[in-house]
């Protein structure tokens, strides 16, 4: 069943799923793919491991499949590298991948190096960008060494070029017309190499900053409690997400779910308003895809102006008070 | 217990912004001091930890230039009994793929009964997080990556917590194995004076692709799968205006942009 495709050098997402859901993060993979794939008439596969998932194949058609590889197994119901690597290897083996997607979360942070390890081919970790040339050439974009700079990575020769992505880089989308098969996998299991003793569920707050419309940030210049207080108010009255930098984060002013950046959120709002925020690259490849980013910063060569729409040049702590009381008049009126 | 143990060297972040592009694209490091990569030093400490308890050795190999030597000092002045530096022209321009061969060969060559290697989770200046689970694959063990708790337990078994995304896994680990570890997992010894002065009986190991026998196709820039084909400065794609005036002139001002006002209503 997957023989037949041998010739295509398609595009894969792992689909990770959790209590029966997929993980937002691989429809957006799917979305992407579909996206690549395009005219050029190469089809995007699934692959859906886990124990009782198939009422899941639906929505990922949905989401943009052509194909699900459903790969059954009540051992397989939670994500475990000593079974999951070898399975997924061997159904690259047999379908012959382009390209294969997975989600930067810590499963698929786990998997996908140790899959491209036992593939023998390249692993490109945190991806902001994905094109693929017509020649089938995946060109991977990170950000450089230091964070200065963006890289184009490319995997010229083994194959499949596999990339990894976190949550919120691309969008999902839905194509309700769109068809596609599910394809049923029998996964060989190999001997277990460590035993699960328990999953402990820790519902950890859920962020609101990647669905937010309205973003609202602090950074290092901004460095006492009224400070964010004047932030939170604003946040408020906008109705907005608060969230910060890495400094703000290592300062204790916010909560490791509000860091955005890099190592953090990526997030896509109508309007982003930073203050006290330098600019580096790290911080700002999470907000890229802000429609509109506002800057309060006090230094005028803070390299954030020359990535943002609108610029104040000012201490936040007499810009704010104001642009909270403009807001607040607007809203009464 | 015989631990091997990962520690990459990474330059010290406050001099990254002298790091400069040569014209073929790659970096022009000298002189930037390094450092031991932080989370590194956990998973060292975390050995140390295990020797305490259960005996046996700690040995560390860190793949790098020349350069790394003194640093190295570093590992043995907190306690590891051995460390390897492999060090060959053939290793540069590594990816994850061809870096994580290399520290395989080294372990295999050196340390061929080993029952734990721990690396850190991931590196601060590519912060990848890959080489773990790669140096795993290729020594054939299994792995765990973002460990925030080790405990030994019964018949060598190590009890392991590992993050994951809705909570975290207790999971019973078999030797031989490889554990990447966070910086939630101890906090790591300072070396006093005593221990730098002691540690220079301590030998380092210098080991080239010859002593590995790695044939230069499979490392280094040759080896890596991936190739950088293009460095580049994200492009300026915003508006960049300054808005002028006095601080209320400057809100209005802002609060009547369409972009801003759209959203406000
Ligand atoms: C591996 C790695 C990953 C990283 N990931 C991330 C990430 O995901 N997200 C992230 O944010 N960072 C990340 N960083 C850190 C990043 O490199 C920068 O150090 C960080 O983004 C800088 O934060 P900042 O702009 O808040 O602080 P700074 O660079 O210190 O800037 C503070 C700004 O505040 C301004 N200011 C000071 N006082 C005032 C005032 N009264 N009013 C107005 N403005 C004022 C100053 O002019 C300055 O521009 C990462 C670093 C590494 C090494
Ligand atoms: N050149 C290296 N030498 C020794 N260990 C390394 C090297 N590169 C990576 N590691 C180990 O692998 C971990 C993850 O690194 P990275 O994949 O670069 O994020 C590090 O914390 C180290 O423990």
């Amino acid at each position: 069943m997957i023989g037949d495709m041998e010739e295509k050098e398609n595009l894969w997402v792992f689909v990770e799923q959790y209590k029966g859901e997929p993980k937002q993060v691989s429809l957006e993979l799917i979305a992407k793919a579909r996206m690549l794939a395009g005219k050029s008439g190469l089809r995007v596969c699934a692959v859906l491991i886990g124990d009782n998932v198939r009422n899941i194949s639906p929505v990922l058609i949905n989401a943009g499949a052509d194909t699900v590889f459903l790969l059954e197994d009540p051992l397989l119901r939670q994500y475990r590298s000593d079974f999951y690597a070898p399975v997924i290897l061997d159904l690259i083996r047999k379908g012959k991948p382009g390209a294969m997607f997975f989600g930067a979360t810590p499963a698929g942070r786990d998997l996908a190096p140790a899959v491209a390890a036992l593939a023998g081919t390249g692993c490109t970790a945190d991806c902001i960008d994905l094109e693929l040339t017509e020649s089938g050439a995946l060109l991977q974009t990170v950000p450089a060494f230091g964070g200065r700079m963006m890289a184009v990575i490319v995997t010229p020769v083994q194959r499949p070029q596999i990339a990894t992505v976190r949550p919120g880089v691309f969008q999902q989308a839905w194509f309700p017309e769109h068809d596609g098969r599910v394809v049923d996998i029998l996964p060989q299991l190999p001997p277990a190499k460590f035993d699960l003793i328990e999953f402990v569920e820790e519902s950890l707050q859920p962020s609101l900053l990647p669905s937010a419309r309205v973003v609202v940030a602090g950074g290092a210049g901004v460095d006492s409690r009224e400070g964010w207080e004047l932030l939170r108010e604003l946040t408020g009255i906008l109705q907005g997400a608060l969230g910060g930098s890495r400094p703000a984060l290592d300062n204790g002013w916010i909560e490791e779910s509000q860091m955005i950046g890099h190592s953090g959120s990526t997030i896509r709002p109508d309007l982003y308003i930073a203050v006290g925020i330098s600019g580096d690259v790290l911080h700002m490849v999470g907000v890229q895809d802000a429609k509109v980013i506002v800057v309060v910063n006090s230094d005028s060569r803070a390299p954030i102006f020359s990535h943002s729409d609108y610029g104040i040049v000012g201490d936040y702590r007499e810009v704010i008070p104001v642009l909270i009381n403009a807001l607040k008049k607007k809203q009464r009126s | 217990m015989q631990v091997a143990v990962c520690v990459k060297m990474v330059p010290a972040p406050e001099q990254w912004s002298q790091i400069a592009f040569r014209d073929d694209g790659s970096l022009q490091r000298e002189g930037i001091e390094l450092i031991i990569n932080p989370v590194d030093r956990n998973a060292l400490e975390e050995a140390l930890k295990i020797r305490q308890a259960l005996g046996g050795t700690v040995t560390v190999f860190s793949m790098g230039p020349p350069s790394c030597l003194e640093r190295l000092r570093e590992a043995l002045a907190m306690g590891a009994d051995r460390a390897f530096l492999l060090s060959d022209r053939n290793f540069a321009g590594a990816d994850t793929l061809a870096t994580s061969k290399v520290l395989a060969a080294g372990i295999r060559k050196e340390m061929p009964g080993f029952d734990l290697v721990l690396c850190g989770s991931a590196s601060i200046d590519s912060g990848t997080a890959q080489v773990g689970p790669q140096l795993a694959a290729h020594l054939g063990v299994a792995h765990l990556t973002d460990a925030f708790s080790i405990s030994v337990g019964e018949q060598n078994c190590f009890q392991v917590r590992t993050v994951a995304s809705h909570g975290y896994f207790i999971t019973k680990l078999r030797k031989p194995a490889l554990i990447s570890v966070t910086r939630q997992l101890n906090k790591p010894r300072i070396p006093t004076l005593f221990d730098i002065v002691a540690s220079c009986n301590k030998e380092i190991i210098i080991l080239s692709s010859a002593d590995l026998n790695i044939p230069k196709s499979e490392s280094g820039l040759e080896g890596s799968p991936t190739k950088v084909r293009e460095l580049f400065f994200p492009p300026a794609r915003r508006l960049a205006r300054i808005l002028e005036g006095s601080i209320e002139d400057r809100v209005e001002e802002l609060l009547r942009q369409p972009g801003v006002a759209g959203v406000l209503k």
